[in-house]
This record gives structure tokens, C-alpha cells and sequence, in this order.
């Protein structure tokens, strides 16, 4: 233990983890779509949520429709938006400008009903709903049909949906780097360096190369981690959190159904679990590139399509985990979202131990 | 020339490089198949179509009758020319005369509107010289377009300024990695010797990037047939395309362009890209002295070009920064799909891309000449 | 006790030792042999870092390979050329071995400081061994093998980029330490091995051709090695055509030859002179 708390603590070199942790923190609020939240689309929804709650049942529902007449009637009555230099004075009123997201965001419901993917409002699917069911497997359509007859209608702005789609793939991104960035420089240290014949000849022998890459693991966990987290408190300061308890099944007009009924919350947490699994995976990939090569460079050159091959293949495969766009039964989308990640690193795993137990027994030069 | 051969030995025989290099290439495959690849079918039929009409745009009452054909391409085809012939037509770019502006605009807002004008006086040429009427696969279906320039060339473009850092920072670090900087430092050229190294990792690069080329886009047009279509002026109105916003419209050329001279014009680019990637390589290189520092460096410029537009104001307050941050590499790049093409008012004019490039690359030299003191006088520890 | 039984070791086709057998006790070993000779080879055989082709190097009668950490437990191992962090001080760069080791955090930082004390260097012992000479890194590397209750002490070429102060102080700290201990000294500086070895070991054509006191070997060359002054050029070309010669030195105009010859040359002003280690080695490898 002693020695494998040496080994993290030439890992995680302040320097380099300090500025990991700031080009992490830096990215996520230059480029993440949680920081761009809310924007005034989302205010709109904010507000809803505060008065409504996370979903809205059939009388909340009809005294959403009162209150848009209401603000319509604020705006100028029908025909409002038509006018260039009335929308140049209600752009100015802050108030009236709120109105017109408002106005926006119950049109938007409106349509979700009424094209009712994933979920019909009214308990029955829709003409659309039913045409898309003759397309599904019975699984799919039991479940959906599941969605429709039971749920209420989740209230999320278009912005939740975007987070879930982008947010996690720049995560994935900033934890592959961070493991580049981490753990390549370090395998090549005591390469480079020549340092195996005194580590080998102390009482840690041959299984400081076991620590090694243990410890490239948890570098690995912990950059998941550390991303993970960078990535709730920006949630949180945002105000994203208001939205945590909102059911994520059929979000918006594209309405993905899930397996499972995940709230936005849960959906998050489901990706950081994918994340650290990632991590280490990507970690040890990282291990092995540096094992084959001489340089930072050429470690880089074997890293970066592996990751690459490996980050695009994990993203596909876990891009909105657990829901059944794909045509495939449940257990077949479980298995997509969390047995190929589980498989990729149990098969990194025994390579990087088949490697490990091979440098056990050669020569020392 | 002695020291020049083996150098450019060593990257030649870097099995990595070429490990990379091969990734790369099929990836462009890759994205070959997907785009055009698995519609080769449709296309050669849009293609037939496009010879029995001898290559000219239908007049309204062909396209209607192609409209209404029973084969699903035909109408398909029809139909497009009805929507969109007239594009043109309706498109127009604000026009306010020097005279009739506000005295408190700002000069950026009173460049703006000249390149407002400038573009409308070239939509305006582009309908009375007809330069919209010619043919091409409408861009709405086939994505042609978009599939070669912001697909393909897009992701070339990264994947050779990737080479070009990997192949500069492998050779520039190669002595400092093997152990043999003091001997290496020591020859007849002295530090000089990272002149050599650079004129071999820039032809190793010019390598990769005419093998990335010279096999990606032949394979694009071994299923996009071509014959009669090279000379189409991009303004076509057959290359109206939707765009993010979801919004309807054509690609103006900021002159008149056909499809050749723009291929033309990005590989000149592209020569410009690459000794840009190069000179900072060098730069950065010679500077800190490590392949790690100098790849860290390079992530977070990108990092920072990558965002700087969005941090500059657009409006009033807005100056000469926020034009030139419209012209760095990294969005150069990320615009590369719809360079000499109209993007926003910011870069509405003639030269734009070459004007940016030029002006990174008289940095880059800067930099590396500043570097290449700094490193002849460094001490060699 | 170390047991080293008809060990042999290739790399590929070219066999580097061949049927080495030795067995050590308490006291300080010379190890002697020309380069490429498998000195180093031996030395990391008996480390672990390598493994035999044929034979087995035992401790106490058990397999080394066998015993494992227990056995690394009670090495104290200098490589020939080792790595080490240009960012950490000595003190860390010793923590973190001392880890390797295994040795007790209790007491450590104590043992740390007296064996830098020991090597000359506890004025720097917080200093980044970025800012060493080779000579401040050599000591660094002889105080590692140091920490620790080793019983084997395993020291290859410790000597190089020390300066003659430094070589004593050295010289005769490892002298002492053989007391209770099996110190294996690998050098080329064949005064070190000379003036505080028991016993000198001696490789050649990958065989172990002597195992003995510096003074027995000596005495192979006793009558055998002579001085003589020369004039001229043309009678100190003579001289070398006709005898080996060990050395040769300036002094006061003139030149000092020193050779080796079964028979005194008869030559005038040839006189007999006490043989010493080197004086074999030249010999036993020329």
C-alpha cells in the first residue's frame, strides 16, 4: 500500500494535475452545455417547474393553457410576434420578454402532446404515437405504451436534452486526455530513466510493475471523478439541479423512451458510473501505449487512435444509455450500455496482465 | 544533404508515424462510405438524370414534369428545382448607404453593413449573370457538398496538422530522448542541426498530406461522378443547403468560384496550414525544450482559440479582436467546410481565410525565430 | 552464505558466463575483469534481475529464486548506471527506495540523514538532484544501497566520479561494513579492490579463473615484474618488442619502463620490483 501511494504521488505531479484540473474546469465552462444554461428558453422552463413541480397532470396541465392565454393577452392579444416594432418594445419590457419564453415553452408541450412521442399526455397515443408503434418491436412498443398510459408529462427544456446529449461526450473527451496527459509521461519516466534494476532488486521485486498500473487505474478513476464532479458543481450553480427529479423518459419532441424510469438525476449518475469505467479503460490503454514505446511522442502516436477508436466506440455504444432507440430488447440495450464497456476492460485488463506476468520473468539488462 | 537523408531516414522508418498515418486513412474510408459510399447507387441515378438533361437546369415546365415522374429520383429532382430555382430571388442582404447611418455606429458596425452591401451586390450579380442556373446533385439530398468539403477535407485538414506536430516534435526530440543531444549538438552543424530536422519532418509531412489526399478524394469520386460537373460555380442554386438553424440557404461565393478552382484554392491552403503547424512545432519545440510541453501548449491554444469568438462582443463595442478571432486556425478549421463561401458578415470578404493564415503564419515565424536564438544560446545540460 | 552452483547465462547465441561456481561468506569480494567480460552479468544474476540458464544461486542453502522478497529483503544493490528523479531531494528520492524496500517508516527519516551524513552529503540532502555533479549522484546511489540491514551488499563500479578524498572515506567504510556482511565489489580501479578486498574474483573467457587473496595472486608474479630507466627511443622500442610492458612513466628526462618477464632481460640497470594487482590483471588479460 505504502509503495503504491508512492507510485500515485509520481503520478498526480501537483504541476500537471493542478493545470489538468483547470483545463478540465476551464473546458467545462467554456464549451459544456451546462454552462451556457439557462438560457432564456430554459428560465422559461425553470419558472414552470418551480410552479408545477417535475411533471404536470391534467388539471395543471389546463391551468398552464389559462395562463398562456394570459400572457398572449399581456403581449397584445393574437398576432403579437407579427409586428416588427411591437417585438423591438416587448424585447425591451424584461417582464413582457419572459412572457414570450413562457408562451414558447407551453406551445412546445402543447406539441409534445399532440405528436406524443414516447408519451401522450392524454393516456391514449396519438395517431403519430400509433404509426410509430407499427414500426417497433412488441417490446419497444409495450414499454412505450407503458410511458404513455402511466406516466406524467415530464416538464424538461430542450436544454436538459442537450446536456444529455453533448455534456457526456465532453466528459469522455477531458477523462481521455486527463489519462493521456497523466499517465503517459509517467510510465516513460522510469523507462526512460532506467530505473527498473534497482526497483526490481528491492523487496517489491517485479510486482512494482503490478503497482504501476494499478495505480494508472486509479489515475484513470480519478480523473473520471474529478470530471464528474467539476461537472455537478457547474450543474449546480447553474440551477440545473431544479431539474434533477425530472423523468427523463420521452424528453421533448424526440422523446427518447428508456428501459428503466431514470430521472435526469439518475441519468446523470448512470453516466458517471460509464465514466469511471471508461476511465480505467482508457488508463490502461494508456499504459500499454507507453510500454510499447521510447518517447512521449510515440507513446502519444500509439495513445491517440486507440483512444480515439475507443472513445468513439464507447460513445456509440453508451451515447444514451439504456434507452431503446435501437430497435433491441432490454437485455440486448443493457448489454450495449454497460456489458461492452465491462467487456472492453476486462479484455485490457488480462492484456495488460498477460503483459504484466511476461515482464515478470524477462531479463533486467 | 548526408545529414538531411538520415534524418528524414528516421521518420520514414517510424513504425508509429505510419501506424498513425493508416488510422487516419481509414478513417477518411470510413467516412467516404458513409457519405457517398452507401448512396453510390442514387448518385449514379441522379447522375443519369443529370446527362439525359444535357446538364442544364431544367426550364418550369421540364421540372414539373419530372415532378410528377413516377420514378421516385425523377420527382425527387423535380421537385427541387421547383423550390429552390428561385432561391435567389427572395434572398437579400440589408443594405444601408454610408449617408443613412446612424453617426453612433461604431467602425466595426459601419464595416459590417459595407460587407452587408457587398454581399447584396454580389447576390445581385449572381442572378443577372445567371451564375445560380447550372447543375449539380442538389445539395439537399445528396449532401455532396458537404460530404467532400466539411466531411472529408475537414478531418484531412486536422489529421495533417496532427502529422505535422507528431512527425516535428518525434525528430526535433529524437536526440533528447535517445540520449545523444551532446554528441548530436557537437557535429559540424552545431544547434544548427534543427534546421535539417525541420526541412526533413516538413517533407515527411508534404508526404503524408499528398498520400491523405491522393487516396481519400479518388476514392470520394470513384462514387460521385464528376464528368461536366468540375466547372459548376459553388453559388448554384443546386447547392442550397439547410443549415444549423434550420434555415434554408444557398452557398454564396464571396467571387465567382467554380467547384475546381476552389479545390485549387484549399490545397494552396493547405500548403499554408501545414508550414503554419510547422513553424509553431519548431517554435515550441525549441522554446520549452520537451515533446510533452509543447503537445500541453498546443491543447490549451486550442482550447482558447476554439472559444475566444464567443468572448468578444459582436455588436457596438466590438473591434478589430473580434474579427480576428473569426480568423484563427482552430476556427479556420472548424469553418474550413465553408471557406470562400459566405459564413457570417464578420468574414464577408475577399481573402478572408488567406488574410488570417498570413497573419498566423507571420506570428508563427516570429515565434520561431525568437525560439531558434533563444535555443542556440541555451546551455546543453 | 552465498552459494553460486555452475551457473551459466547466454544472450542469444553468445554465452557470456559459463559454469561459474563460488560460494561467499562474510567479508569484502573484488570482483575483476576486463569489459564485456560478465562482471555485470554475474552481479545482476545474483540480484535477481536476471535469471540463469543452468545452475542456481542459492542463499542459506535456498533458491533465490524461490525465496523471493525475503531474499531481496537483504540486498543492497548499486547498478552500474541507475535512474534517478531529477525533481526529488536526496531525502525523497531515499524515502521512496526505503518503500521499495520495505524498510519501517519508524526511525526512517533518522536512517536517511545518517547515511547521507555517511556518504558526505546531509548538507544537501534537501537539495533537487537536478543540481548535483555525477560525483554528489554516485553518492546518492551508494547511500541507497546502504539503507537498510543488508547482509548482502552488491556494488557495481561505486567508485566511478569520485574523487580520491571520497574513494578513501569509501574504501574504508565498506571495509568495515564486511565485517558481518558479504560485500561484492565490481571494479575496474584496481587499487580499491587491492588495498581492502579478502578476496579477488576473476573472470575470463567466461570462466572463474581465480578466487583468492589479492597477496596469493600477487605472488603468481613474483621475480617476474622489473623496472628499468631508458634513454633513448630506440632502447625503449626495443624493450617493448622484446617484453610485455606494464607501464610506462616520464621522470626527470627519462623513461621508466615497467615489465614483465619470466626471465630478468639482463639489461642494464633492470631492477626486480614487488608485483601488485594490477600488475596481474595487465597480465592475465593482455
Amino acid at each position: 500500500m505504502r509503495v503504491f501511494g508512492k507510485e500515485c504521488r509520481k503520478l498526480f505531479r501537483p504541476g500537471r494535475s493542478l493545470g489538468l484540473l483547470l483545463f478540465m474546469a476551464a473546458a467545462l465552462v467554456l464549451i459544456s452545455r451546462t454552462a451556457q444554461f439557462p438560457d432564456t428558453h430554459d428560465k422559461a422552463y425553470e419558472e414552470l417547474v418551480k410552479e408545477y413541480g417535475p411533471t404536470l397532470d391534467q388539471a395543471e396541465y389546463q391551468t398552464l393553457l389559462k395562463a398562456k392565454s394570459v400572457y398572449i393577452e399581456e403581449l397584445g392579444g393574437e398576432g403579437w410576434s407579427r409586428d416588427r416594432v411591437h417585438w423591438a418594445e416587448i424585447m425591451a419590457d424584461e417582464s413582457k420578454r419572459q412572457f414570450v419564453f413562457l408562451v414558447d415553452a407551453i406551445e412546445r408541450i402543447e406539441e409534445e402532446i399532440q405528436f406524443g412521442y414516447g408519451f401522450a399526455f392524454e393516456k391514449e397515443p396519438t395517431e403519430t404515437l400509433k404509426e410509430q408503434l407499427r414500426s417497433c418491436t412488441p417490446q419497444e412498443a409495450a414499454r412505450i405504451l407503458f410511458i404513455v398510459q402511466t406516466k406524467e408529462l415530464p416538464l424538461s427544456s430542450p436544454g436538459i436534452c442537450e446536456i444529455m446529449e453533448s455534456d457526456p461526450l465532453l466528459l469522455l473527451i477531458l477523462v481521455l486526455i486527463g489519462c493521456g496527459v497523466l499517465i503517459l509521461p509517467y510510465q516513460l519516466l522510469d523507462k526512460n530513466l532506467e530505473t527498473a534494476s534497482l526497483m526490481v532488486s528491492t523487496r517489491v521485486g517485479r510486482r512494482i510493475f503490478h503497482l504501476k498500473i494499478r495505480a494508472c487505474a486509479a489515475a484513470g478513476a480519478a480523473a473520471a471523478f474529478v470530471a464528474a464532479l467539476l461537472h455537478l458543481a457547474l450543474l449546480w450553480l447553474n440551477g440545473v439541479m431544479i431539474f434533477w427529479n425530472v423523468p427523463v423518459c420521452g424528453l421533448g419532441l424526440r422523446g427518447i423512451p428508456f428501459w428503466v424510469d431514470l430521472t435526469f438525476g439518475q441519468y446523470l449518475l448512470l453516466w458517471i458510473g460509464l465514466l469511471v469505467l471508461a476511465g480505467i479503460t482508457a488508463a490502461l490503454l494508456c499504459a500499454l501505449a507507453a510500454r510499447l514505446s521510447g518517447s512521449f511522442i510515440t507513446a502519444l502516436t500509439l495513445a491517440l487512435p486507440a483512444l480515439a477508436i475507443y472513445g468513439w466506440g464507447i460513445h456509440a455504444c453508451t451515447a444514451v444509455p439504456l434507452s431503446l432507440w435501437y430497435g433491441d430488447t432490454f437485455p440486448a440495450s443493457l448489454f450495449r450500455t454497460a456489458g461492452v464497456p465491462l467487456l472492453v476492460l476486462a479484455a485490457l485488463t488480462l492484456a495488460s496482465e498477460i503483459v504484466l506476468r511476461l515482464d515478470a520473468r524477462r531479463d533486467i539488462l | 544533404m548526408i545529414l538531411f537523408r538520415l534524418e528524414l531516414k528516421k521518420l520514414l522508418h517510424c513504425p508509429a508515424l505510419w501506424g498513425l498515418f493508416a488510422v487516419f486513412l481509414l478513417y477518411d474510408g470510413v467516412i467516404v462510405w458513409q457519405s457517398v459510399g452507401r448512396q453510390k447507387e442514387k448518385i449514379a441515378e441522379q447522375y443519369r438524370i443529370l446527362q439525359e438533361t444535357d446538364f442544364t437546369v431544367p426550364g418550369e415546365e421540364a421540372a414539373r414534369s419530372l415532378a410528377v415522374s413516377d420514378n421516385y429520383r425523377e420527382s425527387e429532382y423535380g421537385r427541387f428545382i421547383l423550390n429552390y430555382k428561385g432561391i435567389y430571388e427572395s434572398f437579400n442582404f440589408e443594405e444601408v448607404s454610408p449617408e443613412a447611418r446612424p453617426e453612433e455606429w461604431s467602425a466595426f458596425q459601419n464595416r459590417l453593413m459595407d460587407r452587408s452591401a457587398a454581399m447584396a451586390s454580389r447576390v445581385r450579380q449572381i442572378r443577372e449573370s445567371g451564375e445560380d442556373q447550372n447543375v449539380f446533385y442538389p445539395e439537399t439530398i445528396y449532401r455532396i457538398y458537404d460530404s467532400l468539403f466539411r466531411n472529408l477535407f475537414r478531418s484531412i485538414l486536422l489529421e495533417i496538422m496532427i502529422l505535422t506536430v507528431f512527425t516535428f516534435l518525434y525528430l526535433m526530440d529524437y536526440e533528447r530522448a535517445s540520449g545523444t543531444e551532446d554528441i548530436a549538438f557537437l557535429g559540424q552543424k552545431g544547434r544548427k542541426l534543427w534546421a535539417v530536422k525541420g526541412a526533413a519532418a516538413l517533407c515527411v509531412s508534404l508526404l503524408y498530406a499528398a498520400l491523405l489526399l491522393g487516396l481519400s478524394l479518388p476514392l470520394f469520386f470513384v462514387f460521385v461522378p464528376m464528368k461536366e460537373l468540375w466547372q459548376t460555380p459553388i453559388s448554384s442554386f443546386m447547392m442550397t443547403e439547410w443549415t444549423a438553424d434550420g434555415d434554408i440557404m444557398p452557398l454564396i461565393s464571396l467571387a465567382p468560384l467554380s467547384l475546381t478552382a476552389a479545390m485549387h484554392l484549399r490545397f494552396a491552403l493547405l500548403l499554408l496550414f501545414i508550414l503554419l503547424t510547422a513553424l509553431f512545432s519548431a517554435a515550441f519545440w525549441l522554446f520549452l525544450h520537451s515533446s510533452f510541453r509543447a503537445v500541453i501548449l498546443y491543447g490549451a491554444g486550442f482550447l482558447v482559440l476554439l472559444v475566444l469568438p464567443y468572448f468578444l462582443p459582436e455588436t457596438e463595442s466590438a473591434g478589430i479582436l473580434t474579427e480576428l478571432a473569426y480568423l484563427t486556425p482552430v476556427r479556420l478549421w472548424l469553418d474550413s467546410g465553408k471557406w470562400f463561401v459566405f459564413r457570417n458578415l464578420i468574414t464577408a470578404y475577399n481573402g478572408n481565410e488567406l488574410f488570417g493564415v498570413s497573419l498566423w503564419l507571420l506570428t508563427a515565424s516570429i515565434l520561431c525565430l525568437i525560439s531558434v536564438r533563444r535555443f542556440i544560446k541555451r546551455d546543453c545540460q | 552464505m552465498l552459494t553460486i552452483s555452475e551457473v551459466s547465462k547466454s544472450y542469444g547465441k553468445k554465452r557470456v558466463l559459463d559454469d561459474i561456481s563460488i560460494e561467499l561468506e562474510n567479508g569484502l569480494y573484488g570482483l575483476l575483469a576486463p569489459n564485456g567480460a560478465g562482471k555485470t552479468t554475474l552481479l545482476k544474476l545474483i540480484v535477481t534481475l536476471l535469471s540463469p540458464d543452468r545452475g542456481e544461486i542459492l542463499w542459506n542453502g535456498a533458491p533465490v529464486q524461490k525465496l523471493g522478497a525475503s531474499y531481496r529483503e537483504i540486498i543492497g544493490y548499486l547498478p552500474q548506471q541507475f535512474g534517478y528523479y531529477k525533481y526529488n531531494t536526496p531525502v525523497q528520492y531515499l524515502d521512496y527506495l526505503a518503500a521499495l524496500k520495505g524498510l519501517p517508516r519508524e526511525g526512517l527519516k533518522e536512517k536517511i540523514f545518517s547515511v547521507l551524513d555517511t556518504v558526505g552529503l546531509s548538507d544537501v540532502a534537501q537539495v533537487k538532484m537536478r543540481k548535483f555533479s555525477g560525483g554528489m549522484i554516485q553518492r546518492v546511489g551508494i547511500a541507497q544501497a546502504l539503507m537498510g540491514d543488508s547482509r548482502l551488499l552488491i556494488l557495481d563500479e561505486p567508485t566511478a566520479g569520485l574523487d580520491p578524498k571520497e574513494r578513501a572515506r569509501f574504501r574504508n567504510l565498506i571495509a568495515e561494513m564486511s565485517k558481518n556482511r558479504i560485500v561484492i565489489l565490481s571494479t575496474h580501479i584496481v587499487s580499491d579492490v587491492e588495498s581492502v578486498s579478502g578476496r579477488v574474483l576473476m573472470l575470463k573467457d567466461r570462466k572463474l579463473v581465480r578466487n583468492q587473496s589479492a597477496s596469493a595472486l600477487c605472488s603468481e608474479l613474483e621475480g617476474k615484474v622489473f623496472e628499468i630507466r631508458v634513454k633513448t627511443d630506440d632502447q625503449a622500442a626495443a624493450l617493448k618488442k622484446e617484453h610485455f610492458i606494464l607501464s610506462e612513466r616520464n621522470e626527470a628526462g627519462s623513461m621508466i619502463l615497467r615489465y614483465y618477464s619470466e626471465q630478468p632481460a639482463g639489461l642494464e640497470g633492470e631492477r626486480l620490483c614487488p608485483p601488485n594487482l594490477e600488475d596481474l590483471f595487465l597480465v592475465m588479460y593482455r
